[in-house]
């Protein structure tokens, strides 16, 4: 598999904090890569070190098979295309214009704004002023920016930070359409774990300034597992039959955790504690969520 | 580029308020037939007073105007991934240069017109026009890397505009300071670099103005000056992490 953006123990210090640590990212090609983590995890950092707008204290990235430095940072970031936190525009200038100045720089053909313009669904508002633009307006304008010159990778930061819901759903296609139609490879961050799971293909999970998980969506799906929780008059003791007959549990906030039993073996298990007396009371399916997976790699209940 | 993105700035606004304000000044200053005898010295006595007030306000504006685009819609983070940090840098001081000096030329020229209008006495001295040309250019390209400088590094720009008026201040009181102070602040240049004295007699109340040779060795401690603050802001900007 080859990979389209690699560091090897990135390392960024700020004064006396260490906001990314040791990271090792490998984002494969032509995928959507979910980079996921709670807020001040050091996702933005870490974006903006990609792209040479913060200088990593130690460790080295390598872009589209390139070990990135300052004298080829540029000739690299020509094939990337970025929206680092929110849209950068130029209120007092139109849309438009500000394709062009962004197109001008990118040495990329005037005829590619009416492109990216159609693919944003922007024609109709290009001659207006971005400064009366919606957030959604801007967030399009940003995204229309970064597709200038049809780049091989789109390095996205929180991009759907601040929209409806309406426009959520609108990027967030727009995003998983992109590695189909034009062969991109797309960086997401967010710190919604739900929204990663419904565009990424791969997912890197960064807690504290660290990478906690790095591997396909599935594998972050095969580690959710449903259990039985069991509630009786008696736990103490439901729990000693159980261990006698090969059962293991696990005692949670007075429940019995057993692992996900046939139906069968279910009721046969919670026959066997009727005939020894055992008042059940409670008997519950539980499914381990993405939120309880995230929130145990990441050792911490924040904010998702 | 830049250029491009001053649209709807109003930059011109602010140097047309300026020249609007000279023509007053220099309408009120000749109002008698001695001072159209001495108009030249003059006029190259009372400028560099007035830019001294007035140019280093200018300066701040202008920096402020071109660079406040780029914090406001926070479009540095997505500019040093297309062009590098230095050549913004650049860009952004000769945008900026072009209307410092559209707004010194255009002083210049109201100079010019009045002396010929109001009929001056005596020859052009074209030597030392030339000379107050170039030396208010310098003064006021350097003052205006300094706002550029602060106006770049800075997100909120009342920190730019106050270094302005404080300049304008500055500027203005150092005159009355001994000579090697006003060596010491950019702000001072114009008074450093003036081509006439004034010498009046509190006996008689007669204003007499004289000219004085040109000081090449201040305009040099003021090119140096130059470079120097150039390659510290323009390494300043390069250094800053967004």
């Amino acid at each position: 598999m080859s990979y389209i953006i690699t560091t090897n123990g990135l390392c960024k210090q700020s004064g006396k904090a260490m906001r990314v640590r040791d990271l090792d990212l490998k984002v494969p090609e032509g995928v959507v890569y979910g980079f996921l983590g709670p807020n001040g995890a050091g996702k933005s950092t870490t974006m903006k070190m990609l792209l040479g707008l913060v200088k990593p204290t130690a460790g080295t990235i390598s872009v589209l098979g390139k070990e990135v430095n300052s004298k080829n940072r540029l000739s690299i970031l020509k094939d990337v295309g970025s929206l680092i936190e929110s849209p950068s525009y130029y209120a007092h200038l139109t849309g438009k214009e500000n394709l062009q100045i962004i197109s001008t720089l990118k040495g990329v053909p005037a005829k590619d704004i009416d492109r990216v313009l159609q693919v944003l669904r922007l024609e109709k508002q290009k001659d207006k002023k971005v400064g009366q633009y919606s957030l959604g307006m801007k967030q399009r304008l940003g995204l229309a920016c970064a597709l200038l010159g049809r780049p091989r990778l789109l390095i996205l930061d929180e991009p759907t930070n601040g929209l409806d819901p309406a426009g959520i759903q609108e990027m967030r296609d727009l995003i998983c359409s992109l590695p189909q139609k034009y062969g991109m490879t797309i960086m997401v961050s967010s710190h919604l774990l739900s929204e990663i799971d419904q565009m990424a293909t791969y997912a890197g999970i960064i807690s504290r300034g660290e990478l906690v998980f790095q591997n396909r969506m599935s594998c972050l799906h095969e580690k959710s597992r449903s259990s039985i929780a069991v509630r009786t008059l008696q736990n103490g003791a439901a729990a000693k039959i159980l261990q006698d007959h090969g059962i293991g549990y696990e005692l949670q906030d007075q429940y019995l955790l057993l692992p996900c039993l046939n139906d069968h073996e279910l009721a046969g298990q919670m026959g066997l504690l009727y005939t020894k007396n055992i008042d059940i009371v409670r008997i519950e399916e539980r499914h381990k969520s993405l939120e309880d997976i995230f929130l145990d790699l990441t050792g911490k209940a924040v904010s998702l | 580029m830049e250029f491009k993105k001053t649209r709807r700035r109003n930059v011109w606004v602010v140097i047309a308020a300026m020249i609007l304000l000279q023509c007053v000044w220099i309408l009120r200053i000749f109002n008698s037939a001695d001072r159209i005898r001495d108009g030249w010295m003059i006029c190259l006595y009372q400028f560099p007073l007035l830019n001294s007030i007035i140019m280093p306000v200018v300066a701040a504006v202008i920096a402020s105007r071109l660079c406040d685009v780029e914090h406001k819609g926070q479009a540095l983070k997505l500019l040093e991934t297309v062009m590098l940090p230095g050549k913004l840098f650049d860009a952004k001081f000769l945008c900026g240069s072009c209307f410092i000096f559209a707004a010194t030329f255009l002083q210049f020229l109201i100079f010019l017109v009045t002396g010929y209008l109001l009929n001056f006495t005596g020859p052009v001295p074209a030597g030392r026009l030339f000379c107050y040309l170039l030396f208010t250019a310098t003064v006021n390209v350097t003052i205006l890397l300094f706002q550029q400088i602060l106006s770049l590094l800075f997100v909120n720009q009342m920190v730019s505009l106050s270094a302005g008026l404080i300049g304008a201040l500055v500027g203005l009181f150092i005159m009355f300071f001994p000579p090697e102070f006003e060596r010491l602040l950019l702000w001072g240049y114009y008074g450093v670099l003036m081509l006439v004295r004034m010498d009046w007699n509190s006996t008689t109340r007669v204003i007499r103005y004289y000219w004085i040779t040109a000081d090449w060795n201040g305009y040099l401690t003021l090119t140096a000056m130059f470079c120097v603050l150039y390659l510290i802001g323009r390494m300043l900007f390069i250094r800053k992490e967004i």
